[in-house]
């Protein structure tokens, strides 16, 4: 075709891989060529495999299970591992422990313990802790376990993924990294803003539509993956049961792994905790009840454009 | 407003990226590089074959797949409470020896599909073990029907409602189903 060159005519490039016990997209829209594009992909793609590779508590041969092996002393660890773990104290420190990584052996003795592909359990002899059993040195680019804790990065590993992979396609007219479900995107000057839509936590449909120029879009949901009883993927730390006043929680952020842990954590604190949490670091939600209220964070609107879908 | 007093969880989130970037993403390598040969699944690894095979698969299916052009489809009431359904396409091309994993080698297909579509997996056993898992066939009517079109394809931004959804688990559920189809032929 001869649309190479005029803006009007963006082509778009996607690549489909399989990581993170889900489908990850990457996509480009651009009017140039068509093998550096992919080269792009290709390069977003791999930061999934480098990530699960640090953070999988699946996978006994991963960074983070080599650590439980070696606690009570400083281990040095990969960037990307440091950095998911150093965030995630973070997000535990400013939560009080309504996130926590630590919560690796309740997740596993709740049955999340089977690896996505191989079919395999998990048995990490690991004692119940919490992040206070976590010290991360920034400078030496150390992890210290003071007791053998089992660290559980799921909220935070696919959006480190998701940032990192995102980078590889900035300067696009238009690109998107998309992981079952959480998703971060950009649009240059000039190119059309992205209409994302927010899934209804009850059915199938949406909820409503936002728009927005550049930012990660992740959803927190009961639904997602469910347990036995009421019970589901997303765990209280201090109860060490699924909450359930929330059914689903997006946040809109910067980054997809500030919005992926954020929506978790406000799951957990529920809807009115969970709001302020939000507003308090200065990103954007929206907070669905198990009643099916609604509630927008203040100020939302200020830089993304909410429409809901019905009633 | 009080904000600024803590520590701001957005500003940290993103110097992590840049702290991973600036040490370099051959830092990262050795660790990666150096489990994924023992590592059950170097799945993820967007290896020119792998990627090929997707290629393939994505051009196979979107020439079969409906082109499901500007509709309102996120707006299919008729979708909820449709329970997802697994259907079986196996060719299974195993060898009959089971390891201590209860996998017999060979390659396993496994099939599902939901109201919003339906996708193939091709899992490859070797030594009782998963060493790869493809996307042989994926024609997600929403939102990949927006997401991923025919490489190339020229996009008509009027006919799109929502370019992406967050929170849409439909392909990440089939997925699953698939690998579980496919499994449960390697161990049966």
């Amino acid at each position: 075709m001869s649309s190479r060159g005029d803006p009007t005519m963006l082509r778009l490039h996607s690549r489909v891989a399989v990581a993170m016990n889900t489908i990850v997209q990457a996509r480009v829209e651009t009017t140039g060529d068509e093998r550096v594009a992919e080269a792009a992909l290709d390069a977003a793609l791999n930061w999934f495999a480098v990530v699960e590779q640090a953070c999988s508590r699946f996978d006994p041969d991963s960074e983070v299970m080599r650590l439980i092996r070696q606690p009570a002393k400083p281990v040095s660890v990969s960037a990307v591992l440091l950095e998911a773990v150093a965030f995630a104290l973070e997000v535990a420190r400013a939560t009080k422990g309504a996130f926590d990584p630590a919560i690796g052996a309740v997740q596993q003795a709740r049955g999340l313990r089977q690896h996505y592909l191989t079919g395999a359990t998990s048995d990490a002899p690991a004692v119940p802790g919490s992040y206070r059993d976590v010290h991360v040195d920034r400078r030496a680019g150390t992890i210290t376990l003071r007791r053998p804790v089992l660290l559980d990065l799921g909220a935070v590993a696919k959006g480190l993924a998701l940032d990192l992979a995102v980078r590889e396609l900035a300067g696009y007219e238009r690109f998107a990294v998309e992981a079952g479900g959480d998703l971060i995107v950009g649009a240059a000057e000039g190119a059309p803003a992205w209409r994302i839509g927010v899934r209804d936590p009850f059915g199938d449909g949406l909820v409503g539509t936002l728009t927005i120029r550049a930012g990660a879009v992740c959803t927190s949901g009961g639904y997602e993956r469910p347990l036995a009883e009421g019970e589901h993927h997303i765990v209280d730390p201090r109860t060490g049961r699924s909450p359930r006043a929330v059914a689903s929680v997006t946040v809109v952020a910067p980054s997809a792994m500030v919005a992926d842990a954020l929506a978790t954590a406000a799951f957990v604190l529920g809807p009115e905790e969970g709001l302020r949490l939000l507003e308090h670091q200065g990103v954007a939600g929206i907070v669905i009840a198990v009643d099916g209220a609604v509630c927008l964070t203040q100020g939302a609107d200020a830089w993304l454009q909410w429409h809901r879908t019905g009633a | 407003m009080a904000r600024k007093l803590n520590r701001n969880l957005v500003a940290l989130g993103s110097a992590a990226i840049v702290a991973v970037y600036a040490v370099g993403y051959m830092h990262t390598q050795p660790a990666a590089g150096g489990a994924a040969s023992a590592a059950p699944a170097s799945v993820a690894a967007p290896a020119a074959a792998t990627q090929t095979a997707v290629r393939r698969a994505l051009d196979r299916a979107f020439r079969i797949a409906p082109s499901r052009g500007g509709e309102d489809d996120h707006e299919d009431e008729s979708a909820r409470g449709v329970p997802p359904s697994v259907s079986s396409t196996q060719s299974a091309t195993a060898t009959a020896q089971a390891v201590a994993s209860g996998y017999r080698d060979g390659t396993y297909t496994g099939s599902a599909s939901n109201r919003r579509g339906s996708l193939s997996v091709a899992v490859t056993i070797q030594g009782g073990r998963i060493t790869d898992v493809q996307l042989t066939r994926y024609e997600m009517y929403y939102p990949p029907s927006r997401i991923a079109r025919l490489p190339g394809e020229v996009i008509d931004r009027q006919s799109a409602n929502v370019d992406l959804v967050s929170g849409a688990t439909y392909s990440a559920e089939a997925f699953r189903q698939a690998v579980a189809q496919a499994l449960a032929q390697a161990r049966a």
